[in-house]
């Protein structure tokens, strides 16, 4: 029994009994080989059950792994997605500042319209008093050519009364016979001068007829232009207004495109913290991949060692 | 000879100087209804009432309008009882006077109207006198003229 306990067979019981030397021996034998079954038997337990439990840790850090090189993927796309996000922002950015360039161009394009308007109102005031000074003008030439018709008047009933005198002057002579002729040649004399008159009359009152239908042609004229030039000038205010309504609408545009980039310029600044941010978390992730291998690699070395215990614990014999 | 040179309708007439006592203008005239149409009216004189006869009427024209030199040449009218009588003559285009040699005038040898005489050439074409004494017909100048003493 002995020799089969010292090559590992430990089923084996001691048959020497007694209360003598040799039977305490044998007892105290019986009861060591008991033990070292029991312990055999506990560390072949053991034994199992550390393999099992290495196989359990190894296959639950490959797990780890497999989920931490997912994690470091994800971490990598979200990197990607987020400079996306940055340069798009960027983008936007510089589409923001180009309409905010714009806006303010508009504005001061509005503005100059606005100056140049005001200008041409101006001027056509200017005109408008012009007109009524031409008018008024036009108004006294008008009763000028009156009163020149009037003295015309006059001077052709004394043309006519000169002719009628000089008619009954040649008559008088004519009556008075020799003693009359050289009266009469005075008589033809005056008549030619009234009848000169009367023509010289006659075309004068021709002009100032002419002149006077194109001084009444010139204020019909000018009244047309006046009505023209008013309506003008009320056109052109309301195109002022309206180009002021423009510029305050541009000039509210201007505080929001502000806010909308300082929206972007903080959404490019989260941007940026959210690359750092995941940076940061790849290299956290690596670490824990890396630490993950050596724990796997620990584990492989428990699993040696369990086996290498099985393989020298099975060496015994510990059943039946 | 000189004669005052007017017209009637386009022709050129003319009144010896001799027979004329004044050139007047036109003035208002009052009408005389059932006189005839010749008969323009009457025109006050100084306050007295002169006949006046349309020399065109009188030869048939009927006159576009008063000209500006349409006149009433007054002439003295033989009133058939011996004396004159004042008579306005209304004319169109009193021109002025004009010189007619005697020697030129000339029988017109067409009997018209009674009261139109000899032609002559003159400088601005030809001309027919007018006699003064044989404008009315007997039955008007007694109608014109009444006797004075009816009147």
């Amino acid at each position: 029994m002995v020799s089969k306990a010292a090559v590992g067979d430990l089923t084996g019981s001691v048959t020497v009994t007694g209360a003598d030397a040799i039977g305490r021996l044998g007892s105290g034998l019986q009861t060591m080989v008991d033990n070292l079954r029991k312990l055999i038997n506990n560390v072949q337990k053991a034994g199992i059950q550390v393999t099992t439990s290495a196989t359990e840790i190894a296959a639950s850090a490959k797990e780890q792994e497999a989920t931490g090189i997912e994690q470091a993927q994800t971490s990598v796309e979200i990197l990607a997605t987020t400079k996306e996000i940055s340069a798009n922002t960027a983008q936007l950015l510089k589409t923001m500042e180009d309409a905010t360039a714009v806006a303010d161009y508009t504005t001061s394009a509005t503005a100059d319209a606005q100056g140049n308007l005001k200008r041409m109102d101006l001027t056509m005031q200017t005109m408008v008093s012009a007109t009524d000074s031409i008018n008024a003008k036009l108004a006294a030439l008008s009763e000028k050519a009156s009163n020149i018709n009037s003295v015309l008047i006059t001077i052709t009933k004394v043309a006519d009364q000169t002719n009628i005198l000089s008619l009954n002057a040649a008559i008088e002579a004519e009556k008075a016979g020799d003693a009359g002729r050289g009266f009469s040649v005075v008589a033809t004399e005056i008549r030619r001068l009234a009848d000169q008159t009367s023509v010289s009359t006659w075309d004068i009152e021709q002009m100032l007829k002419e002149m006077q239908s194109a001084v009444s042609a010139s204020v019909m004229g000018m009244d047309k232009f006046s009505e023209e030039i008013r309506r003008s000038v009320g056109e052109v205010r309301q195109v002022g207004e309206q180009l002021s309504s423009v510029m305050d609408q541009v000039q509210k545009l201007a505080p929001q495109f502000d806010l909308v980039l300082q929206g972007m310029q903080s959404q490019a600044v989260g941007a940026s913290q959210i690359s750092e941010t995941m940076m940061q978390l790849n290299d956290a992730t690596q670490q824990t991949v890396d630490s993950l291998k050596a724990t796997s690699e620990a584990v492989h070395q428990l699993q040696y060692a369990a086996s290498d215990l099985q393989s020298s614990v099975a060496t015994f014999s510990v059943s039946g | 000879m000189k004669v005052l040179v007017f017209t009637i309708g386009p022709d050129r007439y003319g009144l010896p100087l001799r027979a004329i006592a004044r050139v007047l203008p036109v003035v208002e005239l009052k009408q005389l209804p059932l006189a005839p149409d010749y008969v323009a009216g009457l025109m006050d004189l100084h306050g007295e009432p002169v006949p006046v006869i349309d020399l065109s009427r009188l030869a048939g024209v009927t006159p576009e309008q008063v000209w500006f030199d349409t006149r009433i040449i007054l002439v003295d009218y033989p009133a058939g009882d011996g004396g004159t009588r004042p008579l306005g003559l209304q004319a169109e285009h009193v021109a002025g006077i004009d010189s007619i040699d005697p020697e030129a005038l000339r029988e017109s040898g067409v009997a018209g109207a009674p009261f139109l005489g000899q032609v002559a050439g003159s400088a601005h074409g030809m001309l027919q006198l007018v006699d003064v004494d044989a404008l009315l017909p007997p039955d008007v100048r007694a109608l014109l003229f009444q006797p004075r003493e009816a009147a």
